[in-house]
Protein backbone atom coordinates (compact mmCIF):
# COMPACT_ATOMS: atom_id res chain seq x y z
CA UNK A 1 0.00 0.00 0.00
CA UNK A 2 1.32 3.47 -0.84
CA UNK A 3 2.02 5.84 2.05
CA UNK A 4 -0.42 8.33 0.65
CA UNK A 5 -3.70 6.51 0.55
CA UNK A 6 -5.77 9.24 -1.01
CA UNK A 7 -4.49 11.80 -3.45
CA UNK A 8 -6.72 14.59 -4.76
CA UNK A 9 -5.41 17.05 -7.33
CA UNK A 10 -7.09 20.18 -8.62
CA UNK A 11 -10.58 18.79 -8.06
CA UNK A 12 -13.30 20.90 -9.63
CA UNK A 13 -16.99 20.24 -9.72
CA UNK A 14 -19.87 22.42 -10.74
CA UNK A 15 -23.63 21.98 -10.94
CA UNK A 16 -24.54 24.10 -13.94
CA UNK A 17 -23.09 27.55 -13.29
CA UNK A 18 -22.67 26.86 -9.57
CA UNK A 19 -19.07 25.92 -8.81
CA UNK A 20 -18.98 23.77 -5.64
CA UNK A 21 -15.34 22.65 -5.75
CA UNK A 22 -12.74 24.96 -7.13
CA UNK A 23 -9.39 23.23 -7.61
CA UNK A 24 -9.02 21.30 -4.36
CA UNK A 25 -5.75 19.40 -3.82
CA UNK A 26 -4.68 17.36 -0.83
CA UNK A 27 -3.13 14.06 0.27
CA UNK A 28 -4.41 11.78 2.99
CA UNK A 29 -1.69 9.60 4.50
CA UNK A 30 -2.41 5.99 5.40
CA UNK A 31 -3.33 5.14 8.98
CA UNK A 32 -4.60 8.59 9.99
CA UNK A 33 -7.95 9.93 11.13
CA UNK A 34 -8.67 13.00 9.06
CA UNK A 35 -11.47 15.46 9.66
CA UNK A 36 -13.06 17.03 6.62
CA UNK A 37 -14.54 20.13 8.15
CA UNK A 38 -16.68 22.91 6.86
CA UNK A 39 -20.15 24.37 7.16
CA UNK A 40 -23.10 22.91 5.30
CA UNK A 41 -22.95 23.49 1.55
CA UNK A 42 -19.19 24.09 1.39
CA UNK A 43 -18.59 21.15 -0.97
CA UNK A 44 -17.66 18.35 1.46
CA UNK A 45 -20.28 15.91 0.21
CA UNK A 46 -19.50 16.61 -3.46
CA UNK A 47 -15.84 15.93 -2.69
CA UNK A 48 -16.69 12.67 -0.94
CA UNK A 49 -19.10 11.61 -3.69
CA UNK A 50 -16.33 12.15 -6.24
CA UNK A 51 -13.88 10.07 -4.18
CA UNK A 52 -16.27 7.14 -3.72
CA UNK A 53 -17.28 7.11 -7.39
CA UNK A 54 -20.79 8.52 -7.12
CA UNK A 55 -19.85 11.61 -9.13
CA UNK A 56 -17.86 11.04 -12.29
CA UNK A 57 -18.16 14.32 -14.16
CA UNK A 58 -15.55 16.20 -12.16
CA UNK A 59 -12.34 17.81 -13.33
CA UNK A 60 -9.00 16.96 -11.76
CA UNK A 61 -7.50 13.77 -10.46
CA UNK A 62 -8.43 11.44 -7.62
CA UNK A 63 -6.32 8.43 -6.70
CA UNK A 64 -7.25 5.96 -3.97
CA UNK A 65 -4.24 3.81 -3.23
CA UNK A 66 -2.93 4.78 -6.66
CA UNK A 67 -6.13 3.95 -8.54
CA UNK A 68 -8.80 6.22 -9.96
CA UNK A 69 -12.26 5.68 -8.46
CA UNK A 70 -13.55 2.41 -9.86
CA UNK A 71 -14.07 -1.24 -9.01
CA UNK A 72 -10.69 -1.61 -7.29
CA UNK A 73 -10.98 1.52 -5.17
CA UNK A 74 -14.56 0.68 -4.20
CA UNK A 75 -13.38 -2.66 -2.86
CA UNK A 76 -11.11 -0.94 -0.32
CA UNK A 77 -13.27 2.07 0.55
CA UNK A 78 -16.08 1.75 3.10
CA UNK A 79 -18.49 4.62 2.67
CA UNK A 80 -21.16 5.80 5.06
CA UNK A 81 -23.41 8.37 3.40
CA UNK A 82 -25.70 10.79 5.17
CA UNK A 83 -28.72 9.00 3.72
CA UNK A 84 -30.30 5.66 4.41
CA UNK A 85 -29.18 3.69 1.37
CA UNK A 86 -30.89 0.41 2.18
CA UNK A 87 -34.11 -0.74 0.53
CA UNK A 88 -37.06 -0.35 2.94
CA UNK A 89 -38.18 -3.96 2.44
CA UNK A 90 -34.81 -5.29 3.61
CA UNK A 91 -34.15 -6.63 7.08
CA UNK A 92 -30.80 -6.27 8.88
CA UNK A 93 -30.15 -9.92 7.98
CA UNK A 94 -30.80 -9.21 4.29
CA UNK A 95 -28.51 -6.19 4.43
CA UNK A 96 -25.71 -8.13 6.13
CA UNK A 97 -25.97 -10.95 3.56
CA UNK A 98 -25.96 -8.38 0.78
CA UNK A 99 -22.74 -6.78 2.01
CA UNK A 100 -21.14 -10.19 2.60
CA UNK A 101 -21.91 -11.13 -0.99
CA UNK A 102 -20.26 -8.11 -2.53
CA UNK A 103 -17.37 -7.27 -0.22
CA UNK A 104 -14.66 -9.82 0.38
CA UNK A 105 -13.47 -7.77 3.35
CA UNK A 106 -16.85 -7.81 5.10
CA UNK A 107 -16.89 -9.68 8.40
CA UNK A 108 -20.35 -11.25 8.54
CA UNK A 109 -19.93 -12.84 11.95
CA UNK A 110 -18.85 -9.55 13.46
CA UNK A 111 -21.82 -7.79 11.85
CA UNK A 112 -24.28 -10.31 13.29
CA UNK A 113 -22.70 -9.96 16.73
CA UNK A 114 -22.75 -6.17 16.55
CA UNK A 115 -26.39 -6.20 15.48
CA UNK A 116 -27.17 -8.24 18.56
CA UNK A 117 -25.11 -5.92 20.77
CA UNK A 118 -26.89 -2.89 19.31
CA UNK A 119 -30.21 -4.58 20.03
CA UNK A 120 -31.30 -4.78 16.39
CA UNK A 121 -33.91 -7.34 15.42
CA UNK A 122 -32.44 -9.19 12.45
CA UNK A 123 -35.89 -9.86 11.03
CA UNK A 124 -37.35 -6.40 11.38
CA UNK A 125 -37.98 -4.57 8.12
CA UNK A 126 -35.89 -1.43 7.71
CA UNK A 127 -38.97 0.67 6.92
CA UNK A 128 -40.33 -0.11 10.40
CA UNK A 129 -37.07 0.75 12.16
CA UNK A 130 -36.45 4.11 13.81
CA UNK A 131 -33.98 6.53 12.24
CA UNK A 132 -31.52 5.76 15.03
CA UNK A 133 -31.78 2.00 14.40
CA UNK A 134 -31.28 2.54 10.67
CA UNK A 135 -28.17 4.62 11.36
CA UNK A 136 -26.81 1.95 13.69
CA UNK A 137 -27.34 -0.70 11.03
CA UNK A 138 -25.55 1.32 8.36
CA UNK A 139 -22.72 1.96 10.77
CA UNK A 140 -22.41 -1.80 11.39
CA UNK A 141 -22.36 -2.48 7.64
CA UNK A 142 -19.55 0.01 7.13
CA UNK A 143 -17.46 -0.73 10.21
CA UNK A 144 -17.58 -4.51 9.71
CA UNK A 145 -15.54 -4.13 6.58
CA UNK A 146 -11.78 -4.46 6.88
CA UNK A 147 -11.35 -1.47 4.62
CA UNK A 148 -8.26 0.61 3.91
CA UNK A 149 -10.22 3.83 3.82
CA UNK A 150 -13.41 4.64 5.71
CA UNK A 151 -15.24 7.66 4.40
CA UNK A 152 -17.93 8.79 6.79
CA UNK A 153 -20.14 11.64 5.67
CA UNK A 154 -21.67 13.49 8.62
CA UNK A 155 -22.04 10.39 10.79
CA UNK A 156 -22.81 12.58 13.81
CA UNK A 157 -25.31 14.90 12.16
CA UNK A 158 -28.85 14.98 13.48
CA UNK A 159 -28.27 12.80 16.55
CA UNK A 160 -28.16 13.64 20.25
CA UNK A 161 -24.99 13.90 22.33
CA UNK A 162 -25.19 10.36 23.73
CA UNK A 163 -25.68 8.89 20.30
CA UNK A 164 -22.77 10.93 18.96
CA UNK A 165 -20.48 9.44 21.59
CA UNK A 166 -21.82 6.00 20.83
CA UNK A 167 -21.24 6.42 17.08
CA UNK A 168 -17.75 7.80 17.53
CA UNK A 169 -16.91 5.04 19.94
CA UNK A 170 -18.13 2.41 17.47
CA UNK A 171 -16.04 3.93 14.69
CA UNK A 172 -12.88 4.05 16.79
CA UNK A 173 -13.26 0.55 18.19
CA UNK A 174 -14.13 -1.14 14.93
CA UNK A 175 -12.09 0.36 12.13
CA UNK A 176 -9.43 -2.01 10.91
CA UNK A 177 -5.85 -1.60 12.01
CA UNK A 178 -3.71 0.84 9.97
CA UNK A 179 -6.77 2.01 8.11
CA UNK A 180 -7.51 5.63 7.31
CA UNK A 181 -10.67 7.46 8.28
CA UNK A 182 -11.93 10.51 6.45
CA UNK A 183 -14.67 11.94 8.59
CA UNK A 184 -16.79 14.78 7.34
CA UNK A 185 -18.62 16.89 9.88
CA UNK A 186 -19.48 20.36 11.01
CA UNK A 187 -19.64 19.25 14.68
CA UNK A 188 -15.99 19.77 15.53
CA UNK A 189 -16.16 19.65 19.31
CA UNK A 190 -17.23 16.00 19.35
CA UNK A 191 -14.47 14.70 17.13
CA UNK A 192 -11.57 16.98 17.89
CA UNK A 193 -9.96 14.57 20.34
CA UNK A 194 -9.70 11.74 17.82
CA UNK A 195 -8.39 13.60 14.78
CA UNK A 196 -4.81 13.43 13.51
CA UNK A 197 -5.27 15.89 10.71
CA UNK A 198 -7.86 18.40 9.52
CA UNK A 199 -8.95 19.65 6.15
CA UNK A 200 -11.19 22.71 6.12
CA UNK A 201 -13.23 23.55 3.08
CA UNK A 202 -14.66 27.00 2.49
CA UNK A 203 -16.60 28.01 -0.61
CA UNK A 204 -15.31 25.04 -2.56
CA UNK A 205 -11.66 25.69 -1.71
CA UNK A 206 -9.35 23.98 0.73
CA UNK A 207 -8.32 26.64 3.23
CA UNK A 208 -6.70 24.52 5.94
CA UNK A 209 -4.73 21.31 5.55
CA UNK A 210 -2.68 20.60 8.64
CA UNK A 211 -1.93 18.23 11.53
CA UNK A 212 -3.95 18.66 14.70
CA UNK A 213 -0.67 18.58 16.61
CA UNK A 214 0.44 21.76 14.83
CA UNK A 215 -2.80 23.53 15.75
CA UNK A 216 -2.66 22.52 19.40
CA UNK A 217 1.06 23.39 19.67
CA UNK A 218 0.00 27.00 19.03
CA UNK A 219 -2.31 26.81 22.02
CA UNK A 220 -5.46 26.56 19.91
CA UNK A 221 -8.07 23.91 19.50
CA UNK A 222 -9.42 22.73 16.18
CA UNK A 223 -12.69 24.39 17.08
CA UNK A 224 -10.90 27.70 17.68
CA UNK A 225 -9.28 27.48 14.27
CA UNK A 226 -12.61 26.54 12.70
CA UNK A 227 -14.27 29.59 14.25
CA UNK A 228 -11.38 31.75 13.07
CA UNK A 229 -11.51 30.43 9.51
CA UNK A 230 -15.25 30.63 9.19
CA UNK A 231 -15.51 33.82 11.27
CA UNK A 232 -17.89 32.35 13.79
CA UNK A 233 -18.63 34.65 16.67
CA UNK A 234 -18.86 31.69 19.03
CA UNK B 1 -20.11 -10.27 -9.77
CA UNK B 2 -22.88 -10.25 -12.40
CA UNK B 3 -24.22 -13.48 -10.89
CA UNK B 4 -24.42 -11.82 -7.46
CA UNK B 5 -26.08 -8.76 -8.91
CA UNK B 6 -28.60 -10.99 -10.66
CA UNK B 7 -29.26 -12.89 -7.44
CA UNK B 8 -30.02 -9.71 -5.51
CA UNK B 9 -31.96 -8.22 -8.39
CA UNK B 10 -34.19 -11.29 -8.44
CA UNK B 11 -34.60 -11.09 -4.66
CA UNK B 12 -35.58 -7.41 -4.89
CA UNK B 13 -38.06 -7.82 -7.73
CA UNK B 14 -39.15 -11.32 -6.74
CA UNK B 15 -40.91 -10.01 -3.65
CA UNK B 16 -43.75 -8.90 -5.90
CA UNK B 17 -43.28 -10.91 -9.06
CA UNK B 18 -42.44 -14.10 -7.19
CA UNK B 19 -45.64 -13.90 -5.14
CA UNK B 20 -47.63 -13.19 -8.28
CA UNK B 21 -46.25 -16.16 -10.18
CA UNK B 22 -46.63 -18.43 -7.17
CA UNK B 23 -50.33 -17.53 -7.18
CA UNK B 24 -50.45 -18.18 -10.94
CA UNK B 25 -48.78 -21.59 -10.59
CA UNK B 26 -51.05 -22.60 -7.70
CA UNK B 27 -54.17 -21.65 -9.67
CA UNK B 28 -52.92 -23.36 -12.83
CA UNK B 29 -52.01 -26.43 -10.79
CA UNK B 30 -55.43 -26.49 -9.16
CA UNK B 31 -57.33 -26.10 -12.43
CA UNK B 32 -55.32 -28.74 -14.25
CA UNK B 33 -55.28 -31.07 -11.26
CA UNK B 34 -58.99 -30.86 -10.50
CA UNK B 35 -60.02 -30.99 -14.15
CA UNK B 36 -57.71 -33.59 -15.60
CA UNK B 37 -56.56 -35.71 -12.68
CA UNK B 38 -59.41 -35.47 -10.17
CA UNK B 39 -62.11 -35.09 -12.83
CA UNK B 40 -63.98 -33.23 -10.13
CA UNK B 41 -67.22 -32.06 -11.71
CA UNK B 42 -69.01 -30.97 -8.56
CA UNK B 43 -70.58 -27.53 -8.57
CA UNK B 44 -68.08 -26.24 -6.01
CA UNK B 45 -65.13 -27.49 -8.06
CA UNK B 46 -66.51 -26.03 -11.27
CA UNK B 47 -67.09 -22.68 -9.57
CA UNK B 48 -63.53 -22.73 -8.20
CA UNK B 49 -62.19 -23.59 -11.66
CA UNK B 50 -64.11 -20.74 -13.28
CA UNK B 51 -63.01 -18.32 -10.57
CA UNK B 52 -59.42 -19.52 -10.93
CA UNK B 53 -59.65 -19.03 -14.66
CA UNK B 54 -60.96 -15.50 -14.17
CA UNK B 55 -58.09 -14.67 -11.79
CA UNK B 56 -55.61 -16.07 -14.32
CA UNK B 57 -57.16 -13.96 -17.08
CA UNK B 58 -57.00 -10.82 -14.93
CA UNK B 59 -53.39 -11.51 -13.93
CA UNK B 60 -52.41 -12.23 -17.53
CA UNK B 61 -54.08 -9.05 -18.71
CA UNK B 62 -52.41 -6.87 -16.05
CA UNK B 63 -49.12 -8.70 -15.94
CA UNK B 64 -47.23 -6.68 -18.53
CA UNK B 65 -48.27 -3.41 -16.92
CA UNK B 66 -47.37 -4.67 -13.44
CA UNK B 67 -44.00 -5.97 -14.68
CA UNK B 68 -43.26 -2.62 -16.32
CA UNK B 69 -44.19 -0.71 -13.15
CA UNK B 70 -42.07 -2.97 -10.93
CA UNK B 71 -39.06 -2.81 -13.24
CA UNK B 72 -39.24 0.96 -13.74
CA UNK B 73 -39.69 1.63 -10.01
CA UNK B 74 -36.89 -0.73 -9.09
CA UNK B 75 -34.52 0.84 -11.62
CA UNK B 76 -35.31 4.39 -10.47
CA UNK B 77 -35.06 3.65 -6.76
CA UNK B 78 -32.09 1.31 -6.75
CA UNK B 79 -29.91 3.44 -9.02
CA UNK B 80 -31.06 7.04 -8.92
CA UNK B 81 -32.75 7.17 -5.53
CA UNK B 82 -31.12 6.87 -2.10
CA UNK B 83 -30.32 3.19 -2.74
CA UNK B 84 -28.05 4.37 -5.55
CA UNK B 85 -25.58 5.37 -2.82
CA UNK B 86 -25.14 1.67 -2.19
CA UNK B 87 -25.48 0.38 -5.77
CA UNK B 88 -22.91 2.74 -7.24
CA UNK B 89 -20.35 2.15 -4.48
CA UNK B 90 -20.38 -1.62 -4.89
CA UNK B 91 -17.14 -2.99 -6.32
CA UNK B 92 -18.80 -3.90 -9.60
CA UNK B 93 -18.59 -2.42 -13.07
CA UNK B 94 -21.48 -0.11 -13.84
CA UNK B 95 -22.01 -2.03 -17.06
CA UNK B 96 -22.77 -5.10 -14.90
CA UNK B 97 -25.24 -3.08 -12.85
CA UNK B 98 -27.11 -2.12 -16.00
CA UNK B 99 -26.85 -5.61 -17.51
CA UNK B 100 -28.33 -7.20 -14.39
CA UNK B 101 -31.33 -4.85 -14.59
CA UNK B 102 -31.90 -5.61 -18.27
CA UNK B 103 -31.54 -9.38 -17.85
CA UNK B 104 -33.90 -9.52 -14.87
CA UNK B 105 -36.56 -7.36 -16.50
CA UNK B 106 -36.36 -9.47 -19.66
CA UNK B 107 -36.82 -12.63 -17.61
CA UNK B 108 -39.89 -11.19 -15.90
CA UNK B 109 -41.35 -10.09 -19.24
CA UNK B 110 -40.78 -13.59 -20.60
CA UNK B 111 -42.52 -14.92 -17.48
CA UNK B 112 -45.45 -12.57 -18.16
CA UNK B 113 -45.55 -13.87 -21.73
CA UNK B 114 -45.39 -17.49 -20.53
CA UNK B 115 -48.18 -16.74 -18.05
CA UNK B 116 -50.34 -15.36 -20.86
CA UNK B 117 -49.60 -18.37 -23.08
CA UNK B 118 -50.25 -20.77 -20.21
CA UNK B 119 -53.55 -19.12 -19.39
CA UNK B 120 -54.60 -19.23 -23.05
CA UNK B 121 -53.58 -22.88 -23.30
CA UNK B 122 -55.57 -23.79 -20.19
CA UNK B 123 -58.56 -21.83 -21.41
CA UNK B 124 -58.35 -23.53 -24.76
CA UNK B 125 -58.11 -27.06 -23.43
CA UNK B 126 -60.36 -26.76 -20.39
CA UNK B 127 -63.04 -24.52 -21.78
CA UNK B 128 -63.13 -25.88 -25.32
CA UNK B 129 -65.53 -28.69 -24.57
CA UNK B 130 -67.56 -27.21 -21.76
CA UNK B 131 -68.05 -23.71 -23.02
CA UNK B 132 -67.11 -23.46 -26.68
CA UNK B 133 -68.56 -26.79 -27.58
CA UNK B 134 -67.22 -29.65 -29.59
CA UNK B 135 -68.30 -28.18 -32.92
CA UNK B 136 -66.48 -24.91 -32.42
CA UNK B 137 -63.43 -26.80 -31.25
CA UNK B 138 -63.50 -28.97 -34.37
CA UNK B 139 -63.85 -25.86 -36.49
CA UNK B 140 -60.77 -24.27 -34.89
CA UNK B 141 -58.82 -27.50 -35.41
CA UNK B 142 -59.84 -27.63 -39.06
CA UNK B 143 -58.78 -24.03 -39.57
CA UNK B 144 -55.24 -24.61 -38.31
CA UNK B 145 -53.82 -25.95 -41.61
CA UNK B 146 -55.29 -22.93 -43.40
CA UNK B 147 -53.74 -20.62 -40.82
CA UNK B 148 -50.39 -22.34 -41.35
CA UNK B 149 -50.81 -21.73 -45.08
CA UNK B 150 -49.60 -25.14 -46.15
CA UNK B 151 -46.12 -24.42 -44.80
CA UNK B 152 -43.73 -27.27 -44.08
CA UNK B 153 -43.06 -28.36 -40.50
CA UNK B 154 -39.50 -26.97 -40.79
CA UNK B 155 -40.92 -23.58 -41.72
CA UNK B 156 -43.39 -23.65 -38.87
CA UNK B 157 -40.67 -24.61 -36.35
CA UNK B 158 -38.15 -22.10 -37.70
CA UNK B 159 -40.77 -19.34 -37.78
CA UNK B 160 -41.87 -20.12 -34.23
CA UNK B 161 -38.29 -20.17 -32.90
CA UNK B 162 -37.37 -16.95 -34.72
CA UNK B 163 -40.60 -15.28 -33.58
CA UNK B 164 -39.99 -16.25 -29.98
CA UNK B 165 -36.37 -15.05 -30.10
CA UNK B 166 -37.48 -11.80 -31.76
CA UNK B 167 -40.16 -11.40 -29.14
CA UNK B 168 -37.75 -11.92 -26.25
CA UNK B 169 -35.14 -9.63 -27.82
CA UNK B 170 -37.89 -7.04 -28.18
CA UNK B 171 -38.63 -7.31 -24.44
CA UNK B 172 -34.96 -6.73 -23.66
CA UNK B 173 -34.70 -3.80 -26.07
CA UNK B 174 -37.88 -2.24 -24.69
CA UNK B 175 -36.42 -2.50 -21.19
CA UNK B 176 -33.22 -0.81 -22.32
CA UNK B 177 -35.18 1.93 -24.10
CA UNK B 178 -37.16 2.65 -20.94
CA UNK B 179 -33.99 2.53 -18.79
CA UNK B 180 -32.40 4.99 -21.20
CA UNK B 181 -35.40 7.28 -20.79
CA UNK B 182 -35.25 7.04 -16.98
CA UNK B 183 -31.53 7.79 -17.01
CA UNK B 184 -32.02 10.80 -19.26
CA UNK B 185 -34.84 12.03 -17.01
CA UNK B 186 -32.45 11.89 -14.04
CA UNK B 187 -29.86 14.20 -15.57
CA UNK B 188 -29.55 17.59 -13.94
CA UNK B 189 -31.72 19.43 -16.46
CA UNK B 190 -34.75 17.16 -16.01
CA UNK B 191 -34.18 15.75 -12.52
CA UNK B 192 -36.71 17.96 -10.75
CA UNK B 193 -39.60 16.46 -12.71
CA UNK B 194 -38.04 13.11 -13.49
CA UNK B 195 -41.36 11.25 -13.48
CA UNK B 196 -42.87 13.45 -16.15
CA UNK B 197 -39.70 13.35 -18.23
CA UNK B 198 -39.42 9.58 -17.83
CA UNK B 199 -42.86 9.23 -19.45
CA UNK B 200 -42.06 11.76 -22.18
CA UNK B 201 -38.65 10.25 -22.98
CA UNK B 202 -39.97 6.68 -22.86
CA UNK B 203 -42.71 7.45 -25.35
CA UNK B 204 -40.33 9.44 -27.55
CA UNK B 205 -37.58 6.81 -27.46
CA UNK B 206 -39.92 3.92 -28.21
CA UNK B 207 -41.70 5.84 -30.98
CA UNK B 208 -38.46 6.87 -32.69
CA UNK B 209 -36.94 3.39 -32.35
CA UNK B 210 -40.08 1.70 -33.68
CA UNK B 211 -40.41 4.10 -36.63
CA UNK B 212 -36.76 3.73 -37.59
CA UNK B 213 -36.96 -0.03 -37.17
CA UNK B 214 -40.01 -0.22 -39.46
CA UNK B 215 -38.36 2.04 -42.02
CA UNK B 216 -35.22 -0.10 -42.12
CA UNK B 217 -37.21 -3.36 -42.18
CA UNK B 218 -39.22 -2.08 -45.17
CA UNK B 219 -36.06 -1.17 -47.08
CA UNK B 220 -33.87 -4.19 -46.38
CA UNK B 221 -34.69 -7.82 -47.20
CA UNK B 222 -32.71 -10.02 -44.90
CA UNK B 223 -33.87 -13.38 -43.68
CA UNK B 224 -34.20 -17.10 -44.13
CA UNK B 225 -35.46 -19.03 -47.10
CA UNK B 226 -37.01 -22.16 -45.61
CA UNK B 227 -38.12 -25.31 -47.43
CA UNK B 228 -38.94 -28.76 -46.04
CA UNK B 229 -35.28 -29.78 -46.25
CA UNK B 230 -33.21 -26.60 -46.34
CA UNK B 231 -32.74 -23.32 -44.55
CA UNK B 232 -30.77 -20.62 -46.41
CA UNK B 233 -29.78 -17.11 -45.44
CA UNK B 234 -30.82 -14.56 -48.07
CA UNK B 235 -30.16 -10.83 -48.42
CA UNK B 236 -32.69 -10.21 -51.15
CA UNK B 237 -36.26 -11.40 -51.47
CA UNK B 238 -35.48 -12.50 -55.05
CA UNK B 239 -33.03 -15.09 -53.67
CA UNK B 240 -35.85 -16.97 -51.94
CA UNK B 241 -36.20 -20.43 -53.50
CA UNK B 242 -39.37 -21.31 -55.40
CA UNK B 243 -41.87 -22.83 -53.03
CA UNK B 244 -39.86 -21.75 -49.97
CA UNK B 245 -41.10 -19.53 -47.18
CA UNK B 246 -39.32 -16.31 -46.26
CA UNK B 247 -38.70 -15.54 -42.60
CA UNK B 248 -37.71 -11.91 -42.15
CA UNK B 249 -34.76 -11.34 -39.82
CA UNK B 250 -34.32 -7.62 -40.43
CA UNK B 251 -36.46 -6.61 -37.45
CA UNK B 252 -34.51 -8.94 -35.16
CA UNK B 253 -31.15 -7.60 -36.33
CA UNK B 254 -32.35 -3.99 -36.11
CA UNK B 255 -33.63 -4.68 -32.58
CA UNK B 256 -30.24 -6.10 -31.58
CA UNK B 257 -28.42 -3.08 -33.04
CA UNK B 258 -30.82 -0.65 -31.33
CA UNK B 259 -30.52 -2.59 -28.08
CA UNK B 260 -26.72 -2.34 -28.16
CA UNK B 261 -26.87 1.37 -29.03
CA UNK B 262 -29.34 2.19 -26.24
CA UNK B 263 -27.40 0.05 -23.76
CA UNK B 264 -24.23 2.00 -24.55
CA UNK B 265 -26.08 5.33 -24.39
CA UNK B 266 -27.74 4.43 -21.06
CA UNK B 267 -24.40 3.37 -19.62
CA UNK B 268 -22.84 6.65 -20.74
CA UNK B 269 -25.64 8.80 -19.30
CA UNK B 270 -25.66 6.76 -16.08
CA UNK B 271 -21.91 7.17 -15.62
CA UNK B 272 -21.24 10.63 -16.90
CA UNK B 273 -24.40 12.68 -16.70
CA UNK B 274 -26.42 11.57 -13.67
CA UNK B 275 -25.74 12.94 -10.23
CA UNK B 276 -27.66 10.93 -7.67
CA UNK B 277 -29.97 13.11 -5.64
Amino acid sequence: MSETLLKVRNLKKSYGSHQVLNGVSFDVPAGKIVGLLGPNGCGKTSMIKSIVGLINDYEGKILVNGKAPGVESKAIVAYLPEKNYLAPWMTPKNAINYMADFYKNFDKEKALKMAQTFDLDLKQKIKTMSKGQQEKLQLILVMCRKADLYILDEPLGGVDLVSREFILDTILKNHSENSTILLSTHLIYDIERVLDRVLMVKGGELVVNTDVEKITSNGKSVEDLFREVFSYAG
Amino acid sequence: MLAKLLKHEFIATGRIMGVLYSVVLIIMGYILGSYYIGRDTSEAATTAQVLGMMVLMIISACNFILTTVVMVTNFQKSLYGDQGYLSFTLPVKSVSLLASKVIVSTVWFIAAFACLMGTMAIMYYVIREDYIGQESYAMIESMLPILLGGKSLATVIASTVISLISFFVRFAVLSIEVYFAISLANTRLFQKRYLLWTIVFSMGTIYIAESLSKLIADEIDFGLSVTADSIKLVTDYLQVDAGASFINLTTLVVSLVFGAAFFYATHYVMNKKVNIR
